[in-house]
């Protein structure tokens, strides 16, 4: 990333700030106290790190793979639906499939199993494209309301714990649970993992062949085409690996965050997803900090209403702040 | 009287210092040319003059007033046109239409009023086309007409016109001067870029040569020496015209039959290694799509394709839209294509770029032929004529058997032109079969060894004794058909 | 566990109609956008809202006071019912017991955890998370902060520092379901749920109950939104119910139960029930009665036990005899019963708050 670059999104965080405090000051609350509040809520402790770390991950596993998409042009609005399709092959797989499988192969195919559901979810908007030329954006957005409703059934239904009494599915068996890191830090391994993806994405993006491919493609259909590139096929490659990350995400939450499978187990990393993609510009390496931003902002948002009393209206609106203006502002200019 | 001052005209682009102190000072009543090579500043200069570039620093003066452009409203308010070389009207549209659009109110006219409207326009300046026909069907010759017309209509009485004989062949070309003549009787300036030497000499006042952004000299044209002219630009000595090539003529590379899809009707061609093989015509007659089935982007009614000696490579008529990735650095646009087909480009090893190799061959390409960039600027912000040294060093990068050139020096300077129909020779030279798809008769006659014209979707070959200017034109505008 | 005679303070009822106002300026102020652009008004009802949010909320930094209460709620605490209830059980803890109080949306199981740990880690000494939803990460936290009591409005986990708090809403709903089959002109009613959990299955459960014990041949259909808070699926949903064929209808959906009430206006020719607070104003003309709970009064009650140590964990469970959970008539219509409907309803009321009767529920 070039240092013009980096301009606009510290802009539009600087911006969101700014308005934020102003919003604040307005409302009668210290913006000092409420803005520390969140960076202590964020950064303060060792819980507070923790649960940032823990949500970054989700965050850095979709945004990647916004990002990889959007470079190819392909309008993947459908993180949301592909995080619930992952987690809910991926809790089959750990409550009913293979409960008792050792934890050296159950925790992997676990995972392998969420990523290969989301890259099915992926996979649907790709057939959908190439077979009948339906547009991504209304089909990835479509597919979000099947899979969080095929959730709602899955735990009313065949997944449902076994004693039937709330909507959930039953506990990981500990062997299908993500590890936690050595150190100090209670943090699942998955963490590890959604930092290093973002890299394994950059390399491919940039470094390899295929990449540029898929770069040529979002860039320019046309000259792609008469340089003998087959535009679809590229589409269809993008929406298995984006798709694939947010069902990685998907199974990275339910095997190391929850625990169990339930409905509204996201509160909307899909789409929060898409805000760290362009405030990362697109760019794989850029997802990292973003995520953190936004991992930040979601941990540090509940000291906020715990510690300085900021009502929960108004962190809402301070969290649309940044990812309005990281839309608005950082959202990499489209040339003809 | 001076209608036109730009004084020391500073503008840098990232990196590219377009504007190094240009000025330009244009009387009424006056044609003037603009001459200089690609990238030497001429479009930065009038985009200036039209208020779609913001100068970092120098003065514009029109009519002896200092004025700040800030857009095109702006300079036409003030009575500056500018005609693009890519037309600003919208294809969709009619005719009509397209004179009302950008009219205070226009889009607020009637269907009556609309007509009545462009009416008056096309009769004022001698039209001969309906109000209500579409700008798609117009051809390129008419287009332009229409889009001086739009300007002059507007009270334009400085009217800029960026190298606007690219796109014509030369009855077209010749009517255009004429017209510019009749401009200057009329009192309007006109100022006219071109880096051809003959049609400033036919038309032209005054000449102002600019290089590297600055001035070279502003000189009266009658009495010049064309090759003092072609000095001043490339500041050095011309280059001679080329030869076609004299080479035993090989086996056949490539085979097409019967090849058909609209207008296409039943091309035949052959095509063989060590000659150059000339498809000349007017724009429209089919070469955009004869361009696509060879580049296999487009699908047969019927007929068929035969690459007998692979490997073939395909120099693109569209440079920027369909034939260079314009976001993409120079470097990964020269390898794209083998990238591309799956096959590994010697600069990637087990799918993944070797930075050193791939920068090496960049360096290479763009030593070879004169590229000004970097190996890594995105091509977007290269000139025309870079851009196109890069489409021609990523074809010749396999040594391909086959290898298509479609109207490989449009819009290129001198030097770059000759640099490129070099290129092209060597490679009939070394035994590659060249098929040439061009509008540019110059261009078909200094490099064919053969000759054949489309007209209407039909292939009409042409004997070598006929291979002059006369018969050619003739042939172009359907003298084989009638 | 005994409480007073159970009223709702005129002050309390005044401040209610105050927020209700202001609520609905701030819905015209942005309603406005749509009909004629006008960015003054919408701009206004924008600031509005948020200096409404602002003084709903109380922002106030942390407090210092020695006794200190916080409540987690699932959503918004703007929603006049489940979470509203539990919030203004708060402000009333911090009146009557000068505690220091804060509050925390929370939308995510990590999230509980996370406001769990970190109000006990900060010496909290009692902490609501409201709804059984958050029974598992209130189990895991009272593990490790013994010190903290953990309050889970319904649920059924008990730690030594840890009680769910069970509201016997059943207890109203039997006698509204055995109202309403006995003027259903269908034979069949309708219940509207939020999201399919047992507690609010159970309060279904005991509405066919007590629609069968008037008329055993009744239906009754029962239909989820799978949210909390989507008024426009509440509204068409409700509509289905009610073409259907059910002319009486309950709700227990929270938020969202605004589309139930908008839609049973529109209908008009059916009798509707409002849960968890007195929500007879939301649609006077078709509205009955609600099935009333007074989360302050069992707020303020378990926060006395507590700020006193005599907090003995254990379920806690309130109903109709403590005068937490009501009924609440909508005096003109319920003036339109027959005489022997309304006789048997209160009749009905008494004999389950003296405990002769025990209306079924669902184990959870």
């Amino acid at each position: 990333m070039r240092r013009a670059e980096l301009v606009a999104p510290v802009a539009a965080i600087l911006a969101a700030l700014a308005l934020s405090a102003l919003l604040l000051l307005l409302l009668g609350a210290n913006p000092v106290d409420a803005l520390g509040a969140l960076v202590k809520g964020a950064f303060g402790d060792r819980l507070a790190l923790e649960n940032t770390l823990v949500r970054m991950a989700p965050l850095l596993l979709i945004g990647a793979g916004i990002s990889i998409a959007f470079r190819c042009g392909v309008w993947n609005i459908g993180g949301e639906g592909q995080l619930y399709a992952g987690a809910l092959v991926a809790t089959w797989v750990a409550t009913r499939l293979l409960p008792g499988a050792e934890a050296v192969l159950l925790v992997p195919l676990v995972l392998l199993a969420g990523a290969a559901a989301g890259a099915l979810w992926g996979g649907i908007a790709a057939g959908l494209r190439v077979g009948r030329g339906v547009s991504e954006v209304l089909s990835t957005i479509l597919l979000n309301f099947i899979a969080v409703l095929g959730v709602a059934w899955a735990v009313h239904g065949p997944l449902q714990e076994l004693s039937g009494a709330y909507p959930q599915s039953d506990t990981f068996p500990a062997a299908a649970r993500l590890p936690m890191l050595p150190g100090s830090l209670r943090v699942h391994a998955g963490v590890l993992l959604a930092m290093v993806l973002p890299v394994a994405i950059w390399i491919l993006l940039f470094r390899s062949a295929a990449g540029l491919r898929l770069r040529a493609v979002g860039l320019s259909p046309e000259a792609s085409r008469y340089a003998g590139i087959y535009p679809l096929r590229e589409t269809v490659r993008v929406l298995l690996i984006s798709g694939g990350l947010a069902g990685l995400a998907g199974a990275v939450e339910v095997s190391g965050v929850t625990g169990r499978l339930f409905e509204n187990l996201s509160p909307g990393y899909g789409f929060t997803g898409i805000a760290v993609a362009l405030l990362a510009r697109l760019h794989p390496l850029g997802v990292l900090p973003a995520a953190l931003l936004f991992a930040a902002l979601a941990s540090g948002s509940g000291a906020m209403q715990r510690i300085a009393g900021v009502p929960a209206v108004t962190v809402q609106v301070i969290e649309a702040f940044v990812i309005f203006f990281s839309v608005g502002f950082a959202l990499p200019r489209r040339n003809g | 009287m001076l209608r036109v001052e730009l004084t020391e005209l500073r503008k840098r682009f990232g990196s590219v210092q377009a504007l190094d102190g240009a000025g330009l000072e244009i009387a009424a009543g006056e044609v003037h040319a603009l001459l200089g090579e690609n990238g030497a500043g001429k479009t930065t200069l009038v985009r200036a003059l039209y208020g779609v570039v913001r100068p970092d620093s120098g003065s514009i003066r029109i009519d002896g007033e200092l004025v700040q452009l800030r857009g095109p409203r702006d300079a036409l308010e003030l009575g500056v046109g500018l005609v693009h070389q890519h037309f600003m009207l919208v294809p969709e549209l009619s005719v009509a239409e397209n004179l009302a659009l950008g009219e205070r109110g226009g889009l607020l006219l009637g269907p009556r009023a609309l007509r009545s409207h462009a009416a008056g326009i096309l009769e004022r300046y001698d039209l001969g086309f309906r109000p209500d026909l579409r700008v798609g069907e117009l051809s390129v010759a008419q287009k332009q007409r229409l889009e001086i017309a739009r300007a002059l209509s507007r009270g334009v009485e400085i009217l800029v016109l960026d190298e606007p004989t690219a796109v014509l062949v030369p009855s077209e070309i010749d009517s255009l001067l004429e017209l510019l003549s009749r401009l200057r009787e009329q009192g309007c300036s006109v100022l006219f870029i071109s880096h051809k030497l003959d049609e400033i000499t036919a038309v032209c006042d005054r000449v102002t040569v600019l290089r590297n952004g600055r001035n070279v000299a502003t000189r009266e044209v009658p009495g010049i020496e064309l090759r003092e002219l072609g000095e001043l630009m490339v500041g050095s000595e011309l280059p001679p015209p080329g030869q076609p090539p004299r080479t035993q003529v090989g086996p056949v590379v490539l085979r097409a039959r019967g090849l058909t899809t609209p207008p296409l009707v039943g091309v035949d061609l052959e095509l063989r290694a060590g000659e150059v093989f000339a498809i000349a015509g007017i724009d429209g007659n089919g070469q955009t799509p004869l361009e696509e089935v060879l580049a296999g982007v487009r699908v047969l009614e019927s007929g068929s394709l035969e690459l007998v000696q692979p490997p073939l490579a395909l120099i693109s008529g569209d440079r920027q839209r369909t034939g260079l990735v314009l976001g993409l650095g120079l470097d990964e646009n020269l390898v794209l294509e083998e990238a591309a087909r799956g096959g590994a480009p010697p600069e990637y090893r087990f799918g993944l770029v070797r930075p050193r190799e791939l920068r090496r061959s960049a360096s290479a390409a763009i030593e070879r032929l004169g590229i000004r960039a970097a190996p890594d600027d995105p091509v977007r912000t290269l000139s025309g004529g870079n851009q196109q040294k890069i489409c021609v060093a990523r074809a010749l990068r396999r040594d391909p058997c086959a290898l298509i050139a479609v109207n490989p020096t449009r819009g290129l300077d001198v030097r770059a032109t000759a640099q490129v129909r070099d290129e092209l020779r060597a490679q009939a030279e070394r035994g590659a079969g060249l098929l040439l798809i061009s509008t540019d008769l110059d261009e078909v006659l200094e490099l064919a060894n053969r000759i054949a014209v489309l007209f209407r979707g039909q292939l009409y070959p042409v004997a070598p004794a006929e291979h002059t200017r006369e018969r050619i034109g003739e042939l172009m505008l359907g003298g084989a058909a009638a | 566990m005994a409480f007073g005679a159970h009223a709702v303070p005129p002050g309390r009822r005044a401040s209610i109609a105050a927020r209700k106002r202001a609520l609905a300026d701030m819905l015209r102020g942005v309603g406005g956008t749509r009909n004629r652009v006008r960015p003054r008004a919408s701009s206004c009802g924008i600031v509005f809202a948020l200096a409404f949010g602002l003084t709903a909320c109380g922002a106030s930094p942390e407090p210092e006071a020695a006794f200190r209460v916080a409540l987690l709620t699932p959503s918004s605490i703007r929603d006049a019912g489940w979470n509203q209830g539990a919030y203004e059980g708060l402000l009333k803890i911090k009146q009557e017991l000068g505690a220091g109080v804060a509050h925390q949306e929370t939308r995510t199981p990590q999230e509980f955890e996370v406001g769990f740990r970190d109000f006990a880690a900060r010496g909290y000494q009692l902490v609501f998370g409201h709804g059984f939803e958050f029974q598992d990460a209130a189990a895991t936290v009272a593990a490790e902060y013994p010190d903290t009591v953990f309050i889970t409005t319904s649920g059924s986990i008990v730690r030594p520092n840890l009680a769910p708090m069970v509201f016997e809403l059943e207890q109203a709903t039997y006698v509204l379901g055995f109202v309403g089959a006995s003027i259903s002109r269908t034979g069949q009613l309708g219940c509207l749920g939020g999201i399919e959990i047992p507690s609010v299955a159970s309060t279904f459960l005991a509405f066919e109950a007590g629609a069968r014990s008037a008329r055993p041949e009744v239906s009754v259909r029962v239909s989820y939104l799978g949210s909390w808070e989507d008024v426009a699926a509440a509204r068409e949903a409700t509509l289905a119910l009610i073409s259907a064929g059910s002319d009486v209808l309950i709700h227990n959906a929270d938020a969202a139960a605004r589309g139930f009430f908008q839609a049973a206006g529109e209908a008009g020719e059916v009798r509707v029930f409002g849960a968890n607070r007195n929500q007879n104003e939301l649609a006077p003309a078709v509205t009955l009665a609600s099935a009333t709970l007074d989360i302050p009064s069992a707020f303020v009650e378990v926060a006395r036990s507590v700020k006193d140590g005599r907090f003995v964990a254990r379920p806690i469970r309130l109903g109709l005899a403590d005068g937490v959970v009501g009924i609440a008539w909508n005096p003109p219509l319920f003036a339109q019963l027959p005489e022997a409907v309304r006789e048997a309803a209160q009749q009905l009321e008494g004999q389950i708050s003296s405990g002769e009767f025990e209306v079924p529920r669902a184990g959870f």
